[in-house]
């Protein structure tokens, strides 16, 4: 409890963290957006709309999901809302920001419980608020580790990128404004932008800095016509920390905390170096156990999950019976880009037949084989090869199992 | 570490990052613009090998009976000339897409066939069911016909897959997604499997596969189109034939998948070569039949036949005598060496989807009988060699299949619901 206190007295000292936790919250309001346009979320939350998706580590999702209507659904969306709203307010409040401290880890841990009902909510932009989020609301050194992290987002990202797929510009989710050969410039620059000059965003130097700043902001409003709303707004607001300090520099002469050189020369604390090596831990993962992480789903639960390759795939799920054996066609509902091919789409796919066949004794077995390429490759390899799907107690890590 | 000396090492950093992205795309490829280049290979899928079988990979039965796809059914089937309908099993196809149908194939284990609402079965020679298999994911079903050997079954469908299934029991042996579609038939030769394959822009490949795992050994060059003609090998060449609907015709090395050497044509392949003394006959859209040399790819001759046309020609052994069907509503007899047409039988029947059957007539030693639909409900026996009428006999229904002899027996898959007859 004391160190929880020292957490909410530590944000209260300083004025950039205050405004840090107002714009984190805000984070949520974009979800609220994000997650009510076009029904995203009730549709998503409702069995009768959506594949029943869930993540491993929760395989009965979908039966959790079925215990409210599309309405509770709804309003459940409209409590996070108005949640959002009330948290938001509470950062005006610097007599007693515990308030504000509390509602938005409230709103984290919320948004996580939803989040982690569906697997159909998966991507990057929840990934780095919830890193963030609990860096500010649990961690020491707040400010250091979050630009760090920060920094590390791009880098990580940066190096997702390093393909024909970004760098021909066939991972586009839609066509861009450039074309051609600026196109395809542009694409290296992204590169050079967040594995170069990123570092550009903790350098002492403030010029650099803002241009730095100055190109991420470009950056995002740029992807804004591709990517949408969300994904830039999400970006705006944890940078906001960089913005707050260049604006304080400006306004009030105070030189902003910028950790490039006391971490290049190992100054920093042990909780800041031993976040950035877990982080890098998690990113090493996926391609620690399967060759192309963009062709896996459970296996990079644990990595930023960049949208960095289209994929094509074929399924193979085969009932088979004594005298007849049949093909049986895969996820039917509309998937996203994203998902179309991600494994654990398949896995839940036949997680739930399995489920179902328990009442059809003819079904001798449940057999499951995914085929998946980058949009870019020739080879379809086989992410997935399971003889007897309903035998495995919890199928959807059988990705990660069965390796 | 100073400032300088971290700029440094960025500068370095840099160019690592400017070498992986010349590694990564070297010719500075635009997906947009230059698609074609990035994937400038068919693709190669990886099997699924569910319950292992091993067998021989010598054809006991396929579409048109051979690796040259003759047309002529061995020896041991002599259906006589009068044939009437014995059996008339279950509807199957329901007429989902206009192509022509999967035809039969038969041997001593079954009669297997697929329909285009996407089921494949296995039935006994009476026309009982044995067993069944289902595939999904397809508007069109099963278009191509099975090929057999010892213990397995082969069939290619429109949800882009190969299958390999025990002939005994219908259990799936392994699959290979090789396409996007596929509406050719598979075929049995040298010990493999091959299959040629459809997929979306850019289009078409021929894959030879390991017929007892499934695995890909080799694709060929884009074929530029959806390819609908069944492949065919020459083994004197060992090269494979096919069409594709580019209009180009291939012979492909039976070693690497290397071209060696195609030709355009002003319309659409579909039909399936024939293989013939070291000759390729195939049809075309453009309205002609072509006749190529298999290793030199120069033309032999080709002769005008009124109408596009995707039959295959079929030989009749013994002679120099080729049969086909065309859209202008005749059988017509060709000279295989120079291609002079030396009879026509005038039917009226200008559906161009249908090829002809050879078998021995039982009844005159050294003669042959051509099978061939005539008018829409009408199966008509002709003299091989004469196109001479001898027989015709009205049908259940309509076919665009090819009917299959199998001793004195002739089985063929009707269009729409009208089902699988046999005639003895």
């Amino acid at each position: 409890m004391t160190y929880l206190k020292a957490q909410i007295k530590t944000i209260s000292s300083k004025p950039n963290l205050i405004w840090y936790g107002f714009f984190l919250s805000l984070t949520h309001l974009w979800t609220f957006f994000y997650w009510n346009k076009n029904n995203f979320f009730v549709n998503s939350q409702s069995s009768n709309n959506a594949e029943p998706i869930c993540f491993p580590f929760f395989p009965d999702c979908d039966l959790f999901r079925q215990q409210l209507s599309p309405e509770s659904w709804q309003m459940v969306l409209y409590a996070y809302l108005i949640t959002t709203v009330i948290t938001c307010l509470a950062w005006f409040r610097p007599k007693n920001l515990t308030v504000g401290w509390i509602l938005l880890s409230f709103l984290t841990l919320f948004k996580l419980a939803l989040h982690l009902s569906n697997y159909n909510f998966m991507g990057n932009y929840h990934y780095m608020v919830y890193v963030i989020s609990f860096v500010f609301l649990f961690f020491p050194a707040k400010e250091v580790i979050i630009k760090l992290m920060i920094v590390a987002f791009y880098i990580a990202a940066g190096f997702l990128k390093i393909n024909i797929d970004w760098l021909s510009g066939a991972a586009m989710i839609t066509t861009p404004w450039l074309h051609g050969a600026v196109l395809n410039l542009s694409l290296i620059y992204v590169l050079f932008l967040e594995l170069i000059f990123v570092f550009g965003l903790i350098h002492p130097h403030k010029w650099i800095r803002r241009l730095t700043l100055l190109q991420f902001t470009c950056f995002h409003l740029f992807s804004w016509h591709i990517v949408g709303f969300y994904y830039p707004m999400v970006m705006f607001s944890l940078l906001f920390l960089f913005y707050y300090d260049e604006y304080e520099q400006i306004k009030n002469k105070k030189t902003p905390m910028t950790p490039l050189m006391s971490f290049l020369k190992g100054q920093l604390s042990f909780p800041v170096y031993g976040t950035l090596i877990l982080f890098i831990i998690m990113q090493i993962i996926p391609f620690a156990i399967t060759s192309d992480p963009s062709l896996s789903g459970s296996a990079r639960l644990s990595s930023l999950n960049m949208f960095d390759s289209k994929t094509h795939c074929h399924s193979l799920l085969v009932a088979h019976k004594e005298k007849s054996s049949a093909h049986l066609a895969g996820p039917t509902k509309n998937m996203g880009v994203r998902l179309r091919c991600d494994p654990l789409v398949f896995l839940n796919h036949a997680y739930q037949l399995c489920r179902k066949n328990h009442l059809n004794p003819e079904i001798e077995r449940l057999s499951l084989a995914l085929f998946s390429r980058r949009v870019t490759s020739t080879h379809y390899k086989k992410v997935l090869d399971i003889p007897d799907v309903c035998s495995i107690p919890n199928p959807l890590w059988a990705e990660v199992t069965t390796l | 570490m100073k400032l300088k000396t971290f700029h440094l090492l960025l500068a370095v950093f840099s160019l690592i990052i400017l070498t992986m992205i010349y590694l990564n795309n070297p010719k500075f490829l635009m997906y947009q613009s230059q698609y074609y280049e990035i994937i400038n290979k068919p693709y190669v899928s990886d099997s699924a090998l569910l319950s292992p079988l091993k067998s021989s990979c010598q054809a006991t039965s396929q579409y048109r009976y051979n690796e040259a796809r003759t047309g002529v059914a061995p020896s041991s089937a002599k259906p006589k000339a009068k044939v009437k309908v014995i059996q008339h099993y279950f509807p199957f196809n329901v007429d989902i897409h206009g192509a022509s149908k999967s035809s039969p194939t038969v041997d001593d284990s079954g009669v297997y066939l697929g329909s285009d609402t996407g089921w494949f079965w296995k039935l006994d020679h009476d026309g009982q069911k044995i067993w069944s298999f289902y595939v999904p994911g397809s508007k069109n079903g099963i278009h191509g016909s099975a090929a057999l050997d010892d213990k397995k079954v082969y069939i290619a469908t429109y949800n882009g897959f190969i299958y390999a299934l025990d002939k005994n029991n219908g259990q799936l042996v392994w699959a290979n997604p090789v396409g996007q579609y596929v509406g050719a038939s598979p075929l049995l030769a040298d010990g493999s499997l091959y299959i040629a394959a459809e997929t979306s822009h850019p289009d078409g490949l021929l894959a030879k596969l390991d017929c007892n795992t499934g695995q890909t050994l080799w694709v060929s060059e884009w074929l530029g189109g959806h390819s609908h003609s069944s492949p065919s090998y020459s083994k004197k060449s060992e090269a494979l034939l096919v069409g594709a609907n580019s209009g180009r015709f291939f012979s492909i090395a039976n070693s690497d998948g290397t071209t060696l050497w195609k030709e355009q044509f002003k319309g659409q392949i579909k039909g399936t070569p024939l293989v013939w003394d070291g000759t390729a006959y195939f049809s075309s859209w453009d309205k002609y039949y072509h006749a190529y040399d298999i290793k030199t790819g120069k033309e032999r001759w080709s002769t005008f036949m009124g109408g596009r046309n995707q039959t295959s020609l079929t030989l009749v052994p013994g002679s120099k005598v080729g049969i086909a069907n065309s859209k202008v509503g005749e059988i017509v007899g060709l000279n295989l060496e120079d291609g002079e047409i030396l009879w026509r039988l005038r039917h009226g029947d200008r559906n161009h989807q249908f090829s002809v059957l050879v078998t021995e007539d039982p009844d005159r030693a050294g003669e042959f009988l051509a099978w061939s639909r005539c008018k829409e409900f009408q199966l008509c026996t002709l003299d091989a060699k004469t196109g001479k009428l001898i027989n015709n006999i009205d049908l259940p229904g309509s076919f665009t299949s090819v009917p299959f002899a199998w001793k004195n027996r002739i089985y063929i898959s009707l269009d729409r619901d009208q089902g699988l007859i046999i005639l003895e």
